[in-house]
């Protein structure tokens, strides 16, 4: 009896099984595991659409009228000449010498030009204490006996002169506020 | 005006040891102003050697790094710092072991003559 029984059971779980497969297909609307996210991705692959170019021009000649199509595509042209990055270009930089010894004199002759006009801008150093790059130039220098006698003197009528220098006070250095 | 600026671009030569050549020049490498020590460096004088900083500047740009506005070359006996003044390009030519932050320090001191000089350029 007990036989009986687990065969029972065992043909009553297949039939389960085979319910659960069947599912699917009695509700075809409802999103499962094995539903495509892309309806038929293969047809509507933009790749495979580009290499049809009958398609393409007739596709885009409904999205967009054809000045337009000519503007982006020459603007698409002119960004990626900008963004490249061209080596090529740096020897197309020549000028012929005759317009060369022209620029110079046309320079040179304005230069004069404007300087006598007056506009030019006076530069006065603006500062006295510079850096000084080449010190040891300076330093290696000898210092002559005249000089070192001339700083001295002018050292010690400095060093009179200073401590000669007195306060002669004549009002009281604390005034007393009239607080009460 | 040349006699004037020359002299004080001259000045600032002498002030910077190992700096040989001060070059003020338009984009395409004429040269307006130009002062000298007694050195050989005309490689870095050539008119095909200015107008290659102004296409490098441009290029380099595109790299990711952004506008540039100097472009110091080092050289076995020379070094070169190129400063973008557009119009105007500035030029220095140093030996190699010159003191390129002394070269860098002298642009503020030859701006305030560029503004002039710039006037000749852009009437052309």
């Amino acid at each position: 009896m007990d036989y009986v029984h687990s065969v029972w059971s065992y043909l009553a779980s297949i039939c389960n099984c085979w319910q659960c497969t069947e599912d699917p297909g009695a509700q075809p609307n409802e999103p499962n595991e094995r539903t495509h996210l892309l309806v038929d991705p293969v047809n509507h692959s933009p790749a495979l659409r580009r290499s049809n170019s009958d398609g393409l021009s007739t596709d885009y000649a409904h999205s967009l009228p054809k000045k337009d199509d000519q503007n982006a595509l020459s603007r698409l042209v002119q960004n990626t000449a900008i963004n490249m990055i061209n080596v090529g270009a740096m020897d197309c930089h020549s000028l012929e010498h005759q317009e060369y010894a022209d620029r110079i004199r046309l320079y040179s002759q304005r230069l004069h030009q404007q300087w006598n006009n007056g506009q030019h801008a006076s530069i006065a150093p603006k500062g006295l204490l510079k850096d000084v790059p080449s010190h040891q130039f300076y330093l290696s220098k000898p210092i002559y006996p005249d000089d070192t006698a001339q700083i001295k003197l002018f050292t010690e009528k400095a060093h009179i002169s200073v401590s000669a220098i007195q306060i002669d006070h004549k009002e009281a250095v604390v005034v007393p506020f009239r607080i009460p | 005006m040349s006699d004037d600026i020359k002299k004080y671009l001259d000045g600032l030569l002498q002030k910077v040891s190992g700096l040989y050549v001060i070059q003020i020049t338009d984009r395409d490498g004429v040269p307006l102003l130009r002062v000298s020590q007694e050195k050989n460096v005309d490689f870095a004088l050539m008119p095909s050697f200015i107008p290659t900083f102004t296409t490098a500047c441009d290029q380099a740009s595109k790299l990711g790094l952004g506008r540039n506005k100097t472009i110091i070359s080092m050289y076995s006996n020379y070094q070169v710092v190129q400063m973008n003044k557009l119009p105007l390009i500035l030029t220095f030519v140093g030996a190699e072991n010159c003191n390129t932050g002394h070269i860098l320090a002298l642009e503020h001191q030859v701006d305030g003559y560029l503004e002039d000089i710039k006037q000749a350029v852009t009437e052309a």
